[in-house]
């Protein structure tokens, strides 16, 4: 079976590659961005078929992210956005939802265990992103 | 003895005083309306001047009034120091007559005065000499008949009293003023720090969290064979850094809860139905301590109450007792009604509390030195037991411990307002609304260990 593809966007080094590696091990190809406007950059190219977003980043925030998407539609599709964040209780995740954002995890009440849980159950949910025959040529 | 006419002009000028909405204008008001009224008993003057003195005797205020024709006439600071004699009879509390009134005033235009003399009549205000009324006169005045000695002392008086009213309206209006600043300041302050504790609580999650993932992943990792030791190093570790991950949730709900930001969504809540819940989400804990927990489902009415809010208070009290009693023990959920409250009632045979530590548990950090122990255990924060109080008298119940002592069990009791009572319908009017400014309470887990 393909592997399902994932973004993580997130500025913090330690959460980022401790996420990137327990995805891995879980059997999914990761990819990840280091702040707002690297992970623009890389959702722009497509086929990702989950992107996890942080929200509080340096150079673009994950809301920015959300709007710009929505401004400037990719050309090509990606799969669901679940915002990572450690915000809890606060207006801006209200606002992601309103920003096409498809869930939320709080890092802090999760295990890294649980994180490859509720992506397992997203990427479930969704079709598959990796391979479409009308989006623009595979240039791997 | 003063006659019919003298009364009428002093119950005329008691009105005036009455009348006067703008209680800062009292004694311009009433300095005008004796210009008019004196002269109906014989005492005509072309000018009344109240002068008062600060505590040093500075002159701090003057009030004039004038008849037509004396508008230019202004006090001279000094007057009373060129006026010696003067100075003595007021200082006993008397009146005095001057026929030199250019000590006492001069005008701009230096225009021939029309004024003869001056009566200066002693202010005392509380007690205090605070200052002078001065009555010019166009008629040359020698001395003072008994009769208008009086009339002009009655008349001072009012002067006095005046003063004080306008005075303590002054000092009221001023402290009105600065306490609306000073409560501006303070919801300023409230916002700032609130903003700082959301901040820095967000700064705090990230090292937190990936402490956490860390050594979770570092006690999880497979293939790797971890000695018993390195386990229980990691999992205390691990149960710490937890435990400030619920410190931290638990000071922004302390933080929302005092700054009057946590809003009740009130509805008819089934506590029957509640407790059930609770009890079931902690079933696979309790049994992994070999723990009974029994919701006793009993006949009673709905309560009033924030759902959610209620279900943290029960899983908070539940959760203790969990910790706090040993295997075997059981802990019960007992319900009575007491119009116009429903009471319920967490019971444990648990480790129990000396009575001297009764009174401290509901504070903030009031853990107790015996329990230290078993809260280091099981990621408690100290505060559990404090934000359910809050939560609790914010719906206008009690919440109240009992223990026989040492090892002889724990039972908390809270109350709630039944449907459709006035204490319901108080905590319907009163209860913090939802705003955009209100927020929900973070959830603590509750680990039991």
């Amino acid at each position: 079976m393909e592997k399902k593809k994932i973004l993580l966007v997130e500025d913090d080094q330690f959460t980022r590659e401790l996420y990137v590696e327990v995805l891995k091990d879980a059997g999914f190809e990761i990819n990840s961005a280091v702040d707002g406007l690297d992970g623009l950059a890389k959702i722009k190219m497509g086929r990702y078929d989950l992107i996890l977003l942080d929200v509080m980043m340096p150079k673009m925030d994950g809301l920015d992210v959300l709007r710009s998407l929505i401004n400037e539609p990719p050309a090509v599709k990606n799969g669901p956005i679940v915002l990572l964040t450690n915000l809890t209780n606060d207006p801006v995740i209200d606002t992601a939802y309103g920003l096409n954002a498809k869930g939320h995890l709080v890092k802090s009440d999760i295990t890294p265990g649980e994180l490859v849980e509720h992506v397992k159950k997203y990427t479930s949910e969704s079709g598959s992103f990796g391979e479409q025959p009308n989006s623009a040529p595979n240039t791997n | 003895m003063p006659a019919i006419e003298e009364l009428s002009v002093f119950l005329n000028l008691q009105q005036t005083v009455l009348d006067t909405k703008d209680e800062e204008s009292l004694l311009r008001t009433l300095l005008k309306s004796a210009l008019e009224e004196l002269p109906k008993i014989g005492l005509s003057f072309s000018l009344i001047t109240a002068v008062f003195f600060d505590s040093r005797g500075k002159p701090q205020a003057n009030y004039t009034t004038n008849k037509q024709g004396f508008d230019n006439l202004r006090i001279k600071p000094g007057f009373l120091n060129a006026n010696e004699n003067i100075k003595q009879k007021l200082l006993l509390n008397l009146l005095a007559v001057s026929n030199s009134p250019q000590l006492f005033f001069e005008t701009p235009q230096n225009n021939i005065f029309e004024i003869k003399s001056v009566i200066c009549s002693p202010i005392r205000v509380t007690g205090t000499f605070a200052g002078i009324l001065l009555l010019a006169s166009e008629k040359n005045i020698v001395g003072i008949p008994k009769t208008e000695d009086e009339l002009i002392k009655i008349f001072t008086n009012y002067v006095a009293l005046a003063y004080r009213l306008q005075d303590t309206q002054a000092s009221l209006t001023n402290i009105t003023k600065e306490v609306y600043e000073m409560n501006a300041k303070l919801h300023q302050l409230d916002k700032l720090k609130d903003d700082f504790v959301s901040v820095a609580s967000h700064e705090l999650r990230t090292p937190m969290t990936a402490i956490k993932s860390y050594l979770w992943v570092a006690m999880n990792k497979k293939g790797d064979q971890l000695s018993e030791d390195m386990k229980r190093y990691l999992s205390r570790a691990y149960i710490s850094v937890e435990r400030l991950i619920n410190l931290v949730n638990d000071m922004l709900n302390i933080s929302r809860i005092e700054s009057g930001r946590i809003a009740l969504k009130l509805s008819a809540v089934n506590l029957n139905e509640l407790v059930n819940e609770v009890t079931e989400e902690v079933t696979v804990k309790a049994r992994e301590k070999g723990l009974h927990v029994i919701g006793l489902n009993k006949q009673i009415p709905k309560v009033f109450a924030d759902r959610d809010k209620i279900h943290e208070v029960l899983l908070n009290l539940i959760g203790n007792s969990l910790k706090f009693t040993k295997t075997g023990g059981t802990i019960t959920v007992d319900f009575y009604e007491k119009y116009p409250y429903v009471f319920c009632a967490v019971r444990d045979t648990g480790v129990g509390i000396a009575p001297e530590n009764l009174s401290r548990l509901f504070a903030k950090f009031g853990r107790l030195e015996n329990s230290y122990v078993a809260v280091a255990e099981s990621g408690g924060t100290g505060l559990g037991l404090y934000i359910s109080k809050s939560i609790v008298n914010l719906h206008k119940g009690q919440i109240t411990a009992e223990s026989p002592g040492l090892g002889n069990g724990t039972t908390f009791t809270f109350s709630l307002p039944i449907i459709g009572t006035d204490i319901a319908q108080r905590l319907k009017d009163e209860a913090p609304k939802e705003t955009d400014k209100t927020k929900d309470l973070e959830k603590t887990s509750v680990n039991f260990v």
